[in-house]
């Protein structure tokens, strides 16, 4: 009796052990299941995907206006960090010119705010360092009104003279831009760095007398433009 | 890391290269024309194998001394005291300015033709020969442009019609009413006959 008590038990463990071993399996870590996207862009659950906004502002537009250019531009950003990596971010501005020209006589003037809407990648993302190399996308608009005004026009056959005066011509441009840029941490949560950018023009609208020699946001107008900035960032801590 | 920040300081100087090299592309001339061409009725291109003389009436009045004896008559933009002298008689007449844009050119298969910063519609005497002439009206709106700061400004002009007599020219159609100064076809005159 006593020993098929013990052949019980003995086979009761046997069957048990599996199950045991099937449960310890069970229970060890599995990864949660990745979107495809996620999987794509090898995004991680080990952080979260809000890491705070950086607030930023150009010192380039104020400098070169400092340092006797055409045009003056101040400029605002406001950038979300999404896992270190991806920064969504709205630029606004304001650009403005009131320039003579010596030879030609002729005086341009316009004023107006700008805005840009795009997105940053941090290229090192992987790197825990608080410095960073960004490539960017940006799509730009501004609506102006400007005026030009230069000496008359002569005509050389049938004789006579043309004023030319123009005031509140109005305007709108969009354009686009591809930037890289660098960043560095100088203190604490400020950052510095520049984006060095190339822009290209989608459109803007022409009068029958005039097309924009300044475009704000944009800068002298033609097809494509260079242009720079250097960003004085501030990282807004965010407690988890 | 060091490649990359390589190839952004070559960029970067790559742009200040290119903003440095920046050159002034103005069109050398500043001077809008508007470009007539000579069709037959089919609107082939022809020459007109006559001579052509193409004036227009300016701003402003000229004087023409006229001297007469018996029957000789001398016409003169300028007085000539010595005729005077010698017993003519002096008659003078105030005419419109006249300027000549094209004299006597043998086989014009186009014409440039410029026309006033001011005034709305502009004349034209297309004189063939001796005897066979026509006149062309053009109707514009006068548009003075601003090409850039350093390249200044320049007239443009929007064209609203043109018409003509019909002794030689049949008629005429404005093909492109845009006049700048990038020389391009404007308007095309129909001729009845080739030669």
């Amino acid at each position: 009796m006593s020993r098929s008590i013990i052949l019980l038990a003995i086979s009761a463990l046997l069957a048990i052990l599996p199950a045991g071993a099937q449960m310890r399996k069970q229970r060890k870590p599995v990864e949660p299941e990745r979107s495809k996207i996620a999987q794509w862009l090898d995004l991680t659950d080990t952080i979260p995907a809000f890491q705070g906004v950086n607030v930023m502002t150009d010192l380039v537009g104020p400098g070169w206006s400092v340092l006797g250019g055409d045009f003056f531009s101040v400029e605002a950003a406001l950038e979300v960090n999404l896992y270190n990596r991806f920064y969504p971010i709205v630029e606004a501005g304001y650009g403005s010119t009131d320039a003579i020209n010596e030879d030609t006589e002729l005086h341009y003037k316009t004023a107006a705010p700008y805005f840009r809407l795009g997105a940053n990648y941090n290229v090192q993302y992987k790197k825990k360092r608080p410095g960073y190399i960004l490539a960017g996308l940006r799509v730009g608009y501004t609506a102006f009104e400007y005026d030009i005004d230069g000496p008359p026009l002569t005509d050389p056959v049938w004789g006579g003279e043309a004023p030319f005066h123009f005031e509140g011509i109005k305007s709108h441009a969009w354009w686009g831009e591809l930037l890289v840029g660098v960043r560095a941490q100088i203190y604490k949560n400020l950052h510095m760095g520049w984006t060095f950018r190339y822009k290209i023009r989608f459109s803007v609208e022409n009068s029958p007398n005039a097309e924009p020699w300044y475009i704000p946001g944009f800068g002298e107008n033609d097809n494509t433009r260079f242009g720079a900035t250097y960003d004085l960032v501030y990282c807004i801590p965010y407690k988890k | 890391m060091r490649k990359i920040l390589n190839v952004i300081a070559c960029l970067l100087g790559v742009s200040l290269f290119v903003v440095g090299c920046e050159s002034n592309d103005c069109l050398l001339t500043s001077d809008s024309y508007c470009r007539l061409s000579f069709v037959d009725a089919e609107g082939k291109a022809v020459q007109i194998n006559d001579t052509l003389t193409v004036s227009l009436n300016l701003a402003g009045y000229d004087s023409l001394f006229i001297y007469r004896c018996d029957t000789d008559t001398v016409v003169s933009s300028q007085p000539i005291d010595s005729l005077a002298y010698k017993g003519y008689g002096e008659e003078i007449e105030v005419t419109r300015k006249q300027g000549v844009l094209l004299n006597r050119k043998v086989g014009a298969k186009e014409m440039d033709i410029p026309l006033s910063y001011t005034v709305g519609v502009d004349t034209f005497f297309l004189q063939y020969s001796d005897r066979l002439a026509d006149t062309l009206w053009v109707w514009h709106e006068n548009l003075p442009y601003f090409t850039s700061m350093e390249c200044g400004t320049v007239m443009h002009y929007a064209l609203q019609r043109v018409e003509s007599t019909r002794h030689l020219i049949d008629s005429v159609l404005v093909v492109d009413a845009g006049v700048t100064n990038t020389l391009r076809e404007n308007v095309k005159i129909y001729y009845t006959v080739s030669n």
